[in-house]
C-alpha cells in the first residue's frame, strides 16, 4: 500500500507531443481511474509510471521513493494488460508463479501465494491448462491473479475489462472492487469507459490529449465538470450543449428562451456573472417536463422516444437545438402516450444547468 | 462449358505445366544416375540398371565426393548457426528495443537491397579482399561469406516472426522482472521456435545449394557438393552419369530440410496469429 506521485511528467513521440507535462498525487490504498477519449495518452502515462516507457522529463516516485530511473521489475508494480497478455507456452500455475520464480522465492512460499490467489479468483481445476484452452473470462482472472500473487505495492490496470462481453464485465467491475476492498492496494486503473470510471474510482483522472482535464471523485466531476470537454464526456446520454446569450431581467436569469433559476435565494449562483455570449449545458435529466408552455421553457418537437427499461429518453428539435431529455418518473404517464411529432414544452431544473465561458472553462451552476 | 470448368482446366494446365518444367529435368537426372555412360549419351529410355556412377562417385580415385560433402555440411552447419543467432537476435532488437525508427529502415532496406542484388556482382570483390590477407580458400572465407549473404533473407523472415509477438507479451515479461536477456530466452525463443526452425531449414538449404560464392572462395580441399558437380563437365569429357548421381546425393538433405521445415514453417505461422 503505497502512495505513487508524478511530477513534471512529459513525453513525446517524435514530434508529438503525448503528455505535455503532468503532475498527479495518488494517495495510499486509492482506487484511481484514468479515463479518457481513446488517444489520450492514458497507456502511455500507465507505461511511464511502469517503466515500461523512456520519460523525457519528470520524475515517478513511489512512497517519496524516486523511482524514475529503475526497471519496470524492481518499483514492485503488477500491470493487468488489455490483451491479458498471458505466456501461451505456460500453464496458468506458471503464468501465475512466473514473476515469483524470476525474482527466486522458495518454493512453499510460491506455492501458498499460488493456492490463495488460484482460491481467490476461482480458477481451481484450471491449473495446468494453457491459456489457449481457456474462455476469455478465464484468462482475464489469470491475468489479474498473475498481478495478485504478486502482492505488489502498486497496482496497473489497462482496459483490462474491454475485451468481456456486457454482462461479464459489470460482474467482473464489481468483483474488481471487491478485490481491491479486500487488498487495499493502490490501483490505477485506466479506462475509456465513462461508467466504468463512475462505478469503480474513488477518484477519476479525466485525461484529453496528454492533459488532466479533472480529478475528483464520481460525484465531484459529474456535478461539478470544469469545462465543457468533461461536461460531454462524462454522463450517458450526453449532457446537452447550447451556444446563446445570458441576459437578465427584472433580477431574472434568462439564457435565449430558458429561465436560469437556483435552489435557494433565486439566480443566486449568477450574481455577478455579466450578460453575454456563454454555453449552457443541461443533462437529460436536468430538464422539467410539460404539456403546456411554462415561463421560461422552449417547445420540442419529439423526434424520437427512447425506452430503456428503467428510463425514459424523448429525443427532439427544440429552438435552442438538438435536445435529449428524461421523461422523470412522475410522468411516466405521459411517457406512455408520447409519439413522435408531438410537441413537449421543457425548462431548465432549478441547478440543473452549467454555464461555461467562451473558451469552455465552467463559470457557475448545479 | 461454363466459366467456372473454363478457369478450371486453365488452372489445372498452369499447375501441369510449371510441374513438367520441373519435373522432366529432375527425372531425367535422376534416371541418368542409374544409366551406363553410353545410355545417357545415345538418350536410351530403356536400359540397363547399374550402380557403378554411385561407385564411382564415392570411391574412386579421381572423386573426393565424400569430402565435398562433408565441406557443403561443416560450411553449412556453422554458417546457418551463425545466422540464425544473429538473425533472431536482431530481430528481437529491431522489434523490441528503443531503436530510432530510421536506423531499422535503414538495416532492413539495406537487407532487402542487398538481398536482391546479384551474388556474382559481389564475389569479385570477396575474392580479392580473401585472396589479399591469406585466407582464400580457407572454410573461414566460405562460412563468413555465406553467413553475410544469408543473414538478410533469415533476418526478414525473424522479424516477421519475431515481430508477431504481441508486444504486451514482452512488457509483462518486464514486468515481471525479467531483464531483456530473459525475456529473449523464457518467452521470445521458446515462442519463435517455429519459426526459427523454418529460417533455419531455408538458411541451411542456401547454403548448401550455393554455386557462385563457393566457386569462387574454396580451393580443393574446401570444395563444396555444387562445385564439385560442376568439375564433372570438363571440356572434352561431359561424366553425366556421376554430375547425376552426385546431384542425386545433394538433394537427399535438402529434401529432407524442406519436409521438416515446411511442417514448422506453418506451424510457426500459426503460433504467431494465434495470440
Ligand atoms: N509507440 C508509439 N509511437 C508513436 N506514437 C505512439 C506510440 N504509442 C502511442 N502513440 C500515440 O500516442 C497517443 C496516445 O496513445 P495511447 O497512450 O495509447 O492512448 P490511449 O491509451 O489513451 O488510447 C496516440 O496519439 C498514439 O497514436
Ligand atoms: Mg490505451
Amino acid at each position: 500500500m503505497s502512495n505513487v506521485s508524478l511530477r513534471g511528467l512529459k513525453k513525446s513521440y517524435g514530434s508529438v507531443e503525448v503528455i505535455p507535462s503532468l503532475d498527479l498525487d495518488i494517495r495510499s490504498g486509492e482506487f484511481v481511474v484514468l479515463v479518457g477519449p481513446s488517444g489520450s495518452g492514458k497507456s502511455t502515462l500507465l507505461r511511464m509510471i511502469a517503466g515500461l516507457e523512456s520519460i523525457d522529463a519528470g520524475t515517478v516516485s513511489v512512497e517519496g521513493e524516486d523511482v524514475t530511473q529503475r526497471d519496470p521489475g524492481d518499483r514492485d508494480m503488477a500491470m493487468v494488460f488489455q490483451s491479458y497478455a498471458l505466456y501461451p507456452h505456460m500453464t496458468v500455475a506458471e503464468n501465475m508463479t512466473f514473476a515469483l520464480r524470476m525474482r527466486g522465492m522458495d518454493k512453499t512460499t510460491i506455492g501458498e501465494r499460488l493456492t490463495e490467489s488460484v482460491r481467490m479468483l476461482s480458477l481451481e481445476g484450471l491449473e495446468h491448462r494453457k491459456p489457449g484452452q481457456l474462455s476469455g473470462g478465464q484468462r482475464q482472472r489469470v491475468a489479474m491473479g498473475r498481478a495478485i500473487v504478486r502482492q505488489p505495492r502498486v497496482f496497473l490496470f489497462d482496459e483490462p475489462l474491454s475485451n468481456l462481453d456486457a454482462k461479464l464485465r459489470a460482474r467482473t467491475r464489481i468483483e474488481l472492487r471487491e478485490l481491491h476492498e479486500k487488498l487495499g492496494a493502490t490501483s490505477i486503473f485506466v479506462t475509456h469507459d465513462q461508467i466504468e470510471a463512475m462505478t469503480m474510482a474513488d477518484r477519476i483522472v479525466l485525461l484529453e490529449k496528454g492533459r488532466i482535464q479533472q480529478v475528483g471523485s464520481p460525484r465531484e466531476i459529474y456535478e461539478r465538470p470544469r469545462n465543457t470537454f468533461v461536461a460531454s464526456f462524462i454522463g450517458s446520454p450526453e449532457i446537452n450543449m447550447m451556444e446563446g446569450k445570458l441576459w437578465f431581467d427584472n433580477g431574472t436569469a434568462w439564457f435565449e428562451q430558458l429561465v436560469l433559476r437556483s435552489r435557494g435565494s433565486e439566480s443566486a449562483s449568477l450574481a455577478g456573472v455579466a450578460a453575454g455570449g456563454y454555453t449552457l449545458g443541461i443533462r437529460p435529466e436536468g430538464f422539467d417536463i410539460a404539456r403546456e408552455p411554462l415561463e421560461g421553457s422552449v417547445p420540442m418537437v419529439v423526434g424520437a422516444v427512447e425506452y430503456t427499461g428503467s428510463d425514459t429518453y424523448a429525443f427532439g428539435k427544440s429552438p435552442m437545438g438538438d435536445l435529449t431529455v428524461k421523461i422523470a418518473a412522475d410522468f411516466q404517464a405521459v411517457a406512455e402516450t408520447l409519439h413522435t411529432g408531438e410537441t413537449l414544452h421543457v425548462k431548465a431544473l432549478a441547478d440543473g444547468w452549467h454555464l461555461f465561458d467562451s473558451s469552455g472553462e465552467r463559470v457557475t451552476g448545479g | 462449358m461454363n466459366r467456372s470448368r473454363v478457369g478450371g482446366l486453365l488452372a489445372n494446365s498452369v499447375v501441369w505445366g510449371y510441374a513438367l518444367m520441373i519435373l522432366g529435368p529432375t527425372l531425367w537426372v535422376l534416371s541418368n544416375a542409374f544409366k551406363f555412360k553410353i545410355d545417357i549419351i545415345t538418350g536410351a529410355t530403356l536400359s540397363p540398371f547399374t550402380w557403378m556412377n554411385f561407385q564411382e562417385l564415392l570411391f574412386s580415385r579421381q572423386s573426393d565426393f565424400l569430402a565435398n560433402l562433408f565441406n557443403s555440411a561443416l560450411i553449412g552447419v556453422v554458417s546457418t548457426a551463425i545466422v540464425i543467432i544473429a538473425a533472431t537476435m536482431a530481430a528481437f532488437t529491431l522489434a523490441y528495443l528503443e531503436v530510432k525508427p530510421w536506423v531499422r529502415w535503414a538495416i532492413l532496406g539495406w537487407a532487402l537491397l542487398f538481398h536482391m542484388l546479384p551474388t556474382l556482382t559481389f564475389v569479385g570483390s570477396w575474392y580479392l579482399m580473401y585472396s589479399s590477407i591469406g585466407l582464400h580458400g580457407t572454410y573461414f572465407a566460405v562460412i563468413m561469406t555465406h553467413a553475410v549473404h544469408n543473414l538478410p533473407m533469415a533476418l526478414f523472415l525473424m522479424v516477421s516472426f519475431v515481430g508477431a509477438l504481441p508486444r504486451e507479451l514482452i512488457q509483462a515479461a518486464r514486468m515481471d522482472g525479467c531483464t531483456y536477456a530473459q525475456v529473449f530466452w523464457r518467452i521470445v525463443f521458446p515462442l519463435v521456435r517455429g519459426g526459427m526452425i523454418a529460417a533455419t531449414a531455408l538458411t541451411f538449404i542456401f547454403s548448401w545449394s550455393d554455386f557462385a560464392i563457393s566457386l569462387t572462395l574454396t580451393s580443393r580441399d574446401t570444395m563444396t557438393v555444387p562445385v564439385a558437380i560442376a568439375t564433372f563437365a570438363q571440356e572434352y569429357d561431359i561424366r553425366y552419369g556421376e554430375m547425376a548421381a552426385g546431384t542425386l546425393l545433394s538433394i537427399m538433405p535438402a529434401l529432407l530440410l524442406i519436409l521438416v521445415g515446411q511442417n514448422f514453417i506453418v506451424r510457426g505461422l500459426l503460433a504467431g496469429a494465434v495470440k
